[in-house]
This record gives C-alpha cells, structure tokens and sequence, in this order.
C-alpha cells in the first residue's frame, strides 16, 4: 500500500491503529512529488526537511495519545497563503524571493491543528495570471497533461489528483477553487463569505475572495472546514458565527431534501457531452433520495457584470502599488488588470448594492420552490489545452475566460458556499456537479456531497500513470 | 424617471480619449496596448453594465448599501440555526 494514495480520513484512521506512521506517509507523498512533479510542476517550493520533521513530532502525539485533528496529515497551500520563513511568490517574479515574517490564519490553524506542510504549490501568478506562468512554468492537469488543470489554484488541483497530497488549500474569487477542483476530478468547497478568514492570503478583490479546502473526498473537505473556520482578528469580515461541526455532516441522511436545478444561463454555452455527463449526475444524485427540481434566477445576466465590476475596481486598488509594472505581469493577469481603471465609482457602489438584491432572489426562489440548494455544473466544458486555451462549447471553439467563471463566479459575488464534486469523465476527462447553499449550510452542501459519493464512484477515479512519468520538462510544449 | 447611463440614456460610448485621460489621471503610463485592450473590455462589458445600471434600488425606505450584503449572510444563517 502506497499511503499517497490515501484521504486524509482514510491516514488518520491507520494512524490512530498504528497501521501506518506520518513519517511513511510524509515519506510516501515526497516520493511521489519526485516521481510525477517533473511533468506536473505543481510543487514551487518542497518542503521536505521540515514536513519529515514535523512528521516525526506528529508520530511522538500519536504514540503519547495526544493527537490533534489533522495530526500527521500531509497538505499543501496554494502559493498567495503566507507562511512564516517560508517563501510566499504569488506564482510572481515580482515576490519570487518573498518571505513572510508570520502565517497566514488559515495556514497557522492547519499547522496548530498537526498537519504537515509538504509543499507551497503553483498558482496563477497572484491568482489571476493564467496558465502561463512566464516564472514557474505552466502547471499540468494528471488527466491530460497537454492542458490546463485551470486556476488560479492550479499546483492544488494537479497535486491532489495525482496524490501527491491528500489535500490542499485554494483560493476561489470567481472559481478559482471550483474551476481546478472540477478539471482535476476534485472535491472543493468555497465556504460562505467570512467563514474562513483571509488575512495573510494575497488579495484580488476582498469582497469577492475566499479560502478553502480541494481534496479527494468530502469527508476530507469537512476535515478540513473544521480546523480553518471561525473568525480572525485579522479578517474583520471573517464571521463571528459559531463553527458547526462539519465532520459531523458526512453520512447524514439526505433523503427528501429538495435540490433546485439551475436552468437558463447556468446550462447554456455548454457542450452536449458535458451536459450529458450532467445530466447522468443529476439522475445519480437523485438516487441518493434528493427530489431535483427545475428553478430558474431571473435577470442573472447582469451577475457577470457586477462581479467583474467590484473585481476590477478592488484588484487595482489592491494592486495599486505594482500596477506600473504590469508588462513584467503575466498575461492574462496584465490584461485583466489592464480593464481596472476604468470603473466609476457609482458603478463599483452600484454593483456592491446589488448584492444584497441578488441574495434575496436567492432567497427567494428557494423558498417559493422549499429549495435546500441549488445544484448546476462547475464548468460547461472540458479543460482546454495549454497550448491555446480554448474550449469547446459545442458551438465552437471559444476562448476560456469568456466561459470559465461563468457558473461559478455568481456565487463569489452572492458570498453563497458551493460545492463541486467529481462526476462522470467525459473523453477521459473530468466533468462535475456544484451544490449551491444557503449562507454558512456547508453541512448540508457536505451531506448532499457525501450522499454523492457514496452512491458513485467518480471521486475514486484517478488519472492514468504513464504519462505523469515522462521524462519531458515540464515547460516542454507550451508556449511562452 | 430616466436613469443617467442606462440603457434608455446610455450617453455616449467610452472613447480612447476617455481611456487615455482616465490612465493619466490615476498616474497609470501604460502602453497604447494596455489601454486599447482595456477599452475594448470595457465596451465588451458595456451591455450587461447597461442592465445593471438600470436595476432599481431603493431610494426611500430600506436601506440598501455594500454592508447590508455581509449582514444578510450572517442574518441568513441566524434564521435557520
């Protein structure tokens, strides 16, 4: 048994037999990070001296009785989530020899809770450049490494799919935890708004950024919602709300609870093969009990528009002292921030109002259908490839940012949690379903999720081996 | 009542001049590239900001503003713990 292969559930049960020691998983984690990240490149900086150590501590907990919820688990950050002595680049040239003096919240709750950090991990420079990382080099998708595992949080998709980790964190402003949980076959959660703090994490937009966990299962996912939620002084728009226990959602009964399925714009500009996978979902997913319901949100169209409003207007104010640097910026980056200052202020209020009334039409459609969730697709299409970056929404080929957050960014701009999970693979790729809730009901999204799983095998499906081993570089075959 | 810059009294398109000026207002020497880009973002996002403009809010009685959304994540789940 190869313990690399393992949830971090599944670990800390062999630990708490003494079938298994965090030394060996460590031990079996580095040595795949060895064996596949040549091709994948979704490590930046290994930790390895440190991770063997830490592991050695966790081992002394696990034998004195003193174990703590993540002891001994091996996980990885997204490279925007500082970590004290530890490099921190934002995937940039531009922080490339960055060391934080302090952890980020999030990243010292993992730590304190006995998780091991192995590795920061690739990210889309500042988590909006692109796959095209001009610093690190492209990060490769395990299914197919000729594309795109998506981002920003593209080094935690690669690197939970391909077992290098059992988890990571990612950070998700208008998909970015979503979009590569869904192209790497992943199980990843964007918590409601002010769930898990920030301070510390690099920002893109504050109202629209959020933190957490892409694993390989929903247990794992609640694992991790236990330990990173709850508020920060350092986040004043972290919520003060007490923290539910999550773990204690997985396996919970979901039968009769009512699903409403996204139709209109959520469905559209999606190709037939991954609207049939969907729909073979959504069928799986009512097998578990669920009642699937047909709903529909009036006038979302403008949604798009009012969240890349406040991105804009927040990135170049977050960004407003490297902004003249921009032609040392990657290029999806340099070209989003090149649309940022041209927002008036009246627009940016506009749109941070009209949040309020799009939540309430969430509302309010849930309650006229007695909605528990809303269910959609977390991406219309297959990954595209590296080399062009285009996908295929059956009408053409168009270019992915015209389509990626699509589905997904309604729901940053709501503050709404959701939720994807692996559904059935489409050409050998994968394909997923988002689970949309009620503000902080991630355990209802993590019992609807685990009921998923439970009924279908997608999550345990893993990417075939050989072509994570070639010998190739890991830059071979993108473009500049 | 006609809302300013909605779709009924959209006023004129933004221009590279308008562009330009509102660059070198905020001090930003970018390239005619950069600017040239982000104009055509920003008339390729015109419409649905259009629609947006256009959506009413109240101007008497509740009050809407950008934190009412934060609380009513929170209220959100108070009425259902």
């Amino acid at each position: 048994m190869n313990l690399s292969d393992l949830t971090a559930t599944e670990l800390l049960a062999l630990y708490a037999s003494g079938e298994a020691s965090p030394v060996e998983a460590v031990q079996d984690c580095l040595d795949r990070v060895a064996a596949v990240d040549p091709v994948l490149n979704a490590v930046l900086t290994p930790l390895e001296e440190d991770a063997l150590a830490a592991a050695g501590r966790s081992a002394e907990r696990w034998a004195a009785g003193t174990a703590r919820p993540l002891e001994g688990v091996p996980y990885g950050l997204k490279d925007i989530v500082a970590t004290a002595g530890i490099r921190t680049t934002g995937g940039s040239a531009l922080y490339a020899d960055h060391v934080p003096t302090t952890d980020a919240t999030l990243a010292a709750r993992l730590r304190e809770a006995g998780g091991v950090l192995l590795a920061k991990l690739h990210t889309f420079e500042f988590a909006c450049g692109g796959a095209q990382n001009r610093t690190f080099g492209p990060c490769r998708n395990p299914w197919d490494v000729e594309r795109t595992t998506g981002g920003s949080s593209s080094g935690s998709g690669s690197a939970v799919a391909a077992r290098m980790l059992p988890l990571a964190i990612g950070t998700d402003t208008g998909g970015s935890i979503r979009i590569p949980s869904s192209y790497c076959g992943l199980t990843g959660l964007k918590p409601t708004y002010g769930r898990v703090p920030r301070d510390g994490v690099m920002g893109m937009s504050w109202t629209m950024d959020h933190a957490g966990p892409m694993t390989r299962s929903a247990a794992d996912a609640a694992l991790v919602m236990d330990v990173v939620s709850g508020a920060s002084a350092g986040d004043p728009t972290s919520s003060a709300r007490p923290v539910p226990d999550h773990t204690a959602a997985i396996g919970a009964s979901v039968a009769g609870r009512r699903v409403g399925r996204l139709r209109g714009w959520f469905e559209e500009r999606m190709h037939p093969a991954v609207g049939a996978a969907y729909e073979s979902a959504l069928g799986e997913l009512a097998g578990t009990g669920v009642e699937v319901v047909d709903v529909e949100l009036e006038e979302v169209d403008v949604i798009a528009a009012a969240s890349w409003t406040v991105i804009y207007a927040e990135m170049l104010s977050l960004h407003a002292d490297v902004a003249h640097l921009i032609e040392d910026r990657d290029a999806m980056g340099a070209g989003i921030l090149a649309a940022t200052p041209y927002v008036h202020a009246a627009d940016y209020l506009k749109a941070l109002r009209y949040r309020a009334v799009f939540q309430q039409q969430l509302d309010s459609v849930m309650a006229a259908a007695g909605l528990d969730a809303f269910v959609t697709p977390a991406a219309t299409t297959t990954p595209p490839k590296l080399a062009d970056m285009l996908v295929d929404t059956g009408d053409g080929l168009v270019d992915w940012l015209d389509v990626a957050s699509r589905v997904t960014v309604p729901f940053n701009y709501s503050g709404s949690p959701a939720l994807v999970v692996p559904g059935p693979l489409v050409d050998g790729l994968p394909t997923s379903v988002q689970l949309a809730g009620r503000p902080h009901d991630e355990p209802l999204l993590l019992a609807l999720a685990s009921a998923f799983q439970a009924a279908t095998t997608h999550h345990l499906t893993r990417p075939a081996e050989g072509p994570l081993h070639a010998t190739a570089p890991s830059t071979a075959g993108a473009p500049a | 009542m006609t809302t300013p810059g909605a779709p009924d009294n959209p006023g004129p398109l933004p221009d590279r001049a308008l562009v330009d000026a509102m660059a070198a207002d905020q001090g930003l020497d970018w390239t005619d590239e950069r600017r040239a880009a982000g104009l055509a973002q920003t008339l390729a996002m015109r419409p649905a900001l259009l629609a947006l403009r256009a959506k009413p809010l109240a101007y008497v009685g509740e009050v809407i503003e950008p934190a009412h959304a934060l609380r009513r994540l929170d209220a959100t789940g108070e009425v259902r713990a």
